[in-house]
């Protein structure tokens, strides 16, 4: 794995010396040999290679490693549909407001903070929609 | 203590992965191309018109192989650490020796395919960044950051000398 390396200087990873009690799960779990325990603490030898994967975060028994908190894979076509997502959401918020007063805007998050924006509008019931609906069946 | 590793054979079962989910893709292209072509018979003689249709379609499908195939294949002997100067250095390279097959048409023609070769393979080439297990995700950010202006440059100014090539060339 050594011939490969890419943008290094970007890396998201840091531990919490004081949090490390040594128990050595990062360091089985991690993909490309980023860490090793030296004087019973975890270290980073090799912050280069680290792949963002976050396994090593995932398996610490008591939250030293911090990675990248962004969710996702490293994927430029994922991040891409992710921007324009994002971006549309804003122009659809921006023309709501802009019809209604600011109040009036759905909220676009329930309770648990899950989106649903998109739902809103694709849920939306009316006469014309069940009509066309209708016809399907038919 | 496991370690991964990304071989030639790892990269090559991607290859058809690549390829299928951009199967839409490259059909919008390629109706583009008819498109073009069809604009190509009204201003231009048939042999001239069919020529660039092929043109296109050969520097469309150049492109697609440079960035999904050639690239993963050759990966780790690739110079630059970002994906998609890679991919714009084989696709250039690539389409500057079809340039050579392709004589009687107009320089703009040629300059369109040679760009839109060139920013398709490098597309592609940034694609790959989701298939291997070695791309971090902040790195990937910054990869495309870079890009997009040089990928929409491209595009644009491939559109704008192949619409020029068909109207300037009567
Ligand atoms: S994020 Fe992944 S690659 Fe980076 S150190 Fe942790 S386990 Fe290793
Ligand atoms: S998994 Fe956490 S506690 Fe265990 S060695 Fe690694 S950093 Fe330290």
């Amino acid at each position: 794995m050594k011939n490969y390396r890419y943008i290094t200087d970007t890396i998201k990873l840091s531990i919490d010396s004081d949090k490390c009690i040594g128990c050595g799960q990062c360091i089985t779990v991690c993909p490309h040999r980023v860490l090793s325990l030296i004087d019973k603490k975890a270290v980073i030898v090799d912050l280069g290679s680290c792949m963002e994967c976050r396994a090593c975060e995932t398996n610490c028994p008591t939250e030293a490693i911090k990675s990248n908190p962004d969710n996702g894979c490293g994927c430029a076509i994922h991040l891409l549909n992710t921007w324009v997502a994002k971006l549309s959401k804003k122009i659809v918020k921006k023309n709501l407001s802009a019809v209604k007063p600011p109040d009036a805007v759905p909220d676009d998050t329930d309770q648990h903070g899950t989106d649903t924006v998109g739902k809103h509008i694709k849920n939306i019931r009316t006469p014309a929609r069940d009509k066309t609906l209708m016809k399907f069946v038919a | 203590m496991r370690s991964v590793t990304f071989t030639l054979k790892e990269r090559a079962v991607l290859i058809p992965v690549e390829l299928v989910l951009f199967w839409k893709n490259l059909i919008y292209m390629l109706l583009t191309v008819f498109l073009l072509s069809a604009l190509a018979l009204l201003m231009q003689d048939k042999t001239v018109a069919a020529a660039t249709a092929v043109f296109y379609c050969t520097v469309t499908l150049l492109g697609i192989t440079c960035g999904a195939v050639l690239f993963p294949l050759l990966l780790p002997f690739l110079p630059f650490t970002q994906f998609w100067i890679n991919g714009a250095l084989i696709g250039g390279v690539i389409s500057a020796l079809n340039l050579l097959i392709h004589p009687g048409l107009s320089p703009l023609t040629l300059s369109a395919g040679f760009l839109w070769c060139t920013t398709l393979s490098s597309f592609m080439a940034m694609n790959f960044t989701g298939s291997t297990p070695y791309t971090s995700l902040s790195g990937v950010e910054k990869e495309v950051k870079t890009a997009l202006p040089f990928l929409i440059g491209g595009t644009v100014f491939t559109v704008f000398s192949a619409l020029l090539g068909l109207f300037l060339s009567r």
